[in-house]
């Protein structure tokens, strides 16, 4: 008896998630969950950028400029004239495949499109078709394309599905480091009006109010009231926060999630109790409380405008130099541009100088900006901070190396000397999958927005799949991070993904772990959670 | 209850699960098939790594004295992957439907000629059983999204809210716990 074949009955029914053609004949499919919403009008025209429109990208329709092609064109001619690296990158790359499977989102969606080298290909395809003679004449054969209306959807549809995180070029025997191809791709976009709202409405609050989400300063210093409030709750001490204060020794730069959403804020707390207890002459700016820099998503002009603003605070209010918070892509820009496209410093500026233990931070000389990490682990290693580990003895903490920090700026070492004095119990993920091979959040680059969920879900799953190991292996409920995005895009991943593990900055762990004179005995965490074995006595 | 088909099945665990996950393999590009099947390094290659810990956990326990906890790990493991990478709920749940024809293809006739039609009716029960037990895994990760997305916006701002007193705390009560989570608002 012959049993009948299932399968037969779903040979009308399009499993296949990309159908087998060419790879120039596969066009993507914009469905809910997997693009961000395009910009509103309003906000493109408010910052001069071309053609503001309503669209979306789900749209037949784009409205491009009727001369969108000549645009991209000569866009793309310019950009390879003014960066020798992007000239490099669009010629040097044999196809080895070294990156091919490096790609959190590749990992994550099986799309091989994501594969790093396809990526870049995308571009390279177009470069040799319109501007090379063997593609002009051999095209397909010699992997060159002209450009189309189908390749600009293409390319919005990649090219932020891409967060920039260069895990691919740690792997690459040329160096081609394919996040500066999306960072080119997507300011050649922006040429023609295509561009995302979450990316520009945060440019823009950065640009006119001064930090992502428009905190107007009597908010900011409102919020940071009410935070303290919980800090004398739980401590008994009440730190003074001062706000635009000229004359101060340092100015502090964090990103601004860290005022208002959660968990940024308990890092928050951190920050002012480690200040307050060594007495530092500190003040925050409520032009530049930004420090995260989604211009270096938009556009190299858009990233050293709102830089400056940093620059400038430093110089009205006359600091001598500038300590950053954990922050993410804030130190990719300070690290890599700050010294080409963003400098000089201004004069008032001196080379950073702990107060504290003496220690001049050489490698800021030029920049004159410092990060925390390095500022307390020089506090720690000069024996500087009375510190309890055992009051982060309810948590078992891994750290994740987040992209920006540790591949775009090469910190390492810091957070994990600071996490093995503030904590009892701490665990590194797999090797392959931390430090400057750390798998990224799957949201970085202005792509944690709401309406993008099922594709960050996807992204970050090699993340989080090496969360879970630890968890299941030594019980890791927390992970620690030094990035504004991570602490903002982890704990969603995380609930999806391990529920168990919750997620914090570096300096929450520091506040915990601070002893300070005068204060009363803690019985709970930053969080109000308690801590292990006060329950207990309770 | 075990299956009057338990010695064949048991005996074919790698063929059937090596068949079923072909079959869901094929519904990838080929290139991305390529590696899924090549790179063993968990961490390397968490999709494979998960889709073949969960299909062949299946198989087993279909083969085995199928237990239910298990069962619901493993179909949650991987629906959790299919939920967030599927277009349609047919498609992120037809793993299951290829489990059915990879048992026919592979001992269908065998099951057959040694125990009669009962005994294969008695397997693909199992895997119906199975796959309504796979809706439940799919609405859950469905919907956790959808919190998801509530909830980011709250943390965002969270301050802001709670200043205004609108978000429960455990401390304060300002709701009812059953009003909704009981977390602290994360």
């Amino acid at each position: 008896m012959a049993l009948p074949k299932r399968d037969e009955l779903l040979k009308d029914v399009n499993y296949d998630r990309m159908p087998s053609k060419h790879w120039m004949d596969t066009k993507p499919e914009f469905r809910p969950g997997t693009y961000c919403y395009a910009a509103e009008p309003s906000v493109v025209e408010d910052l001069g950028l071309p053609n503001p429109r309503k669209w979306q990208p789900h749209d037949e329709d784009w409205k491009l400029p009727p001369n969108w092609k000549e645009i991209v064109l000569n866009a793309i001619k310019d950009r390879m004239e003014r960066f020798r690296s992007f000239k490099l990158f669009m010629d040097i790359c044999v196809r080895c495949g070294a990156c091919a499977d490096k790609c959190h989102f590749f990992l994550g969606t099986g799309d091989p499109k994501n594969m790093p080298v396809l990526r870049g290909e995308l571009m390279r395809s177009v470069v040799k078709g319109e501007f090379t003679r063997s593609g002009k004449i051999f095209g397909r054969l010699a992997g060159a394309r002209p450009l189309t209306y189908d390749v600009i959807k293409e390319w919005f549809y990649y090219y932020y599905q891409c967060t920039e995180c260069r895990r691919c070029s740690v792997f690459c025997p040329y160096g081609i480091d394919t996040a500066e191809i999306t960072i080119l791709a997507r300011e050649i976009l922006h040429e023609i009006g295509v561009n995302i709202d979450w990316i520009l409405k945060p440019v823009r609050f950065s640009a006119f109010v001064g930090n992502h989400i428009g905190l107007q300063p009597h908010t900011i210093q409102e919020n940071i009231e009410f935070l303290l409030d919980d800090v004398e709750e739980i401590t008994g001490i009440r730190p003074e926060v001062p706000i635009n204060k000229k004359g101060a020794e340092i100015l502090f730069v964090t990103p601004s999630a860290d005022f208002f959403a959660d968990p940024g804020i308990y890092t928050f707390m951190g920050y002012v109790l480690l200040f307050h207890y060594l007495g530092l002459d500190w003040t925050l700016s409520t032009y530049a409380s930004e420090g995260g820099n989604f211009g270096l998503f938009t556009s190299h002009e858009m990233m050293r405008k709102l830089h400056a603003k940093i620059y400038h605070e430093a110089e009205r209010l006359k600091v001598k130099w500038i300590l950053g918070g954990e922050c993410g892509h804030m130190w990719r820009v300070v690290h890599q541009y700050e010294d080409t496209a963003l400098g000089p410093a201004p004069k008032n500026l001196e080379v950073p100088k702990s107060p504290i233990t003496g220690t001049v931070f050489e490698h800021a000389k030029s920049t004159k900006i410092v990060h925390i990490c390095e500022f307390t682990a020089d506090l720690i290693a000069h024996g500087k901070l009375n510190l309890d580990p055992s009051r982060n003895d309810h948590l078992i903490v891994t750290f994740h190396d987040s992209c920006n920090t540790s591949r775009g700026m090469g910190i390492f070492e810091e957070p994990r000397f600071i996490l093995r004095h503030v904590c009892n119990n701490f665990y590194e993920m797999p090797e392959n999958t931390i430090r400057e091979k750390t798998f990224c959040c799957g949201s970085g680059s202005g792509l944690n927005t709401d309406e993008y969920m099922e594709m960050r879900m996807r992204g970050g799953f090699p993340r989080a799949n090496a969360v879970e190991y630890v968890h299941e292996k030594y019980g890791v409920n927390r992970m620690a991070c030094i990035c504004a995005i991570d602490r903002a895009a982890l704990p969603t991943l995380m609930k999806y993904w391990v529920p168990e593990v919750s997620i914090c900055g570096v300096h929450e762990l520091v506040g915990n772990a601070l002893v300070i004179p005068g204060e009363k005995k803690r019985t709970t965490d930053l969080r109000f959670e308690p801590l292990k074995g006060v329950e207990e006595e309770a | 209850m075990s299956l009057k088909a338990q010695k064949i099945l048991k005996a074919n665990i790698s063929p059937i699960f090596e068949k079923v996950r072909d079959k869901v393999y094929a519904t990838f590009p080929k290139e991305t098939v390529r590696f899924l099947k090549k790179e063993v390094d968990r961490f390397e290659n968490p999709l494979g790594y998960r889709l073949e810990e969960g299909l062949k956990g299946l198989v087993t326990e279909l083969a085995g004295d199928l237990s239910w906890e298990k069962v619901d790990y493993f179909l949650d493991r991987i629906i959790r992957i299919e939920a967030v990478q599927s277009r349609q709920p047919s498609e992120a749940l037809a793993f299951l439907y290829y489990l059915k024809s990879a048992v026919r293809e592979v001992v269908g006739e065998e099951i057959l000629e040694d125990f009669g039609p009962e005994a294969l009716l008695e397997v693909e029960d199992r895997i119906d059983a199975m796959l309504l037990r796979a809706f439940n895994h799919y609405m859950a990760a469905r919907e956790k999204l959808h919190e998801l997305r509530i909830e980011e916006w709250k943390s965002r701002l969270y301050l802001l809210l709670k200043r205004a007193g609108y978000l429960y705390d455990l401390r304060e009560g300002s709701l009812p716990p059953e009003a909704g989570n009981t977390e602290k608002t994360h």
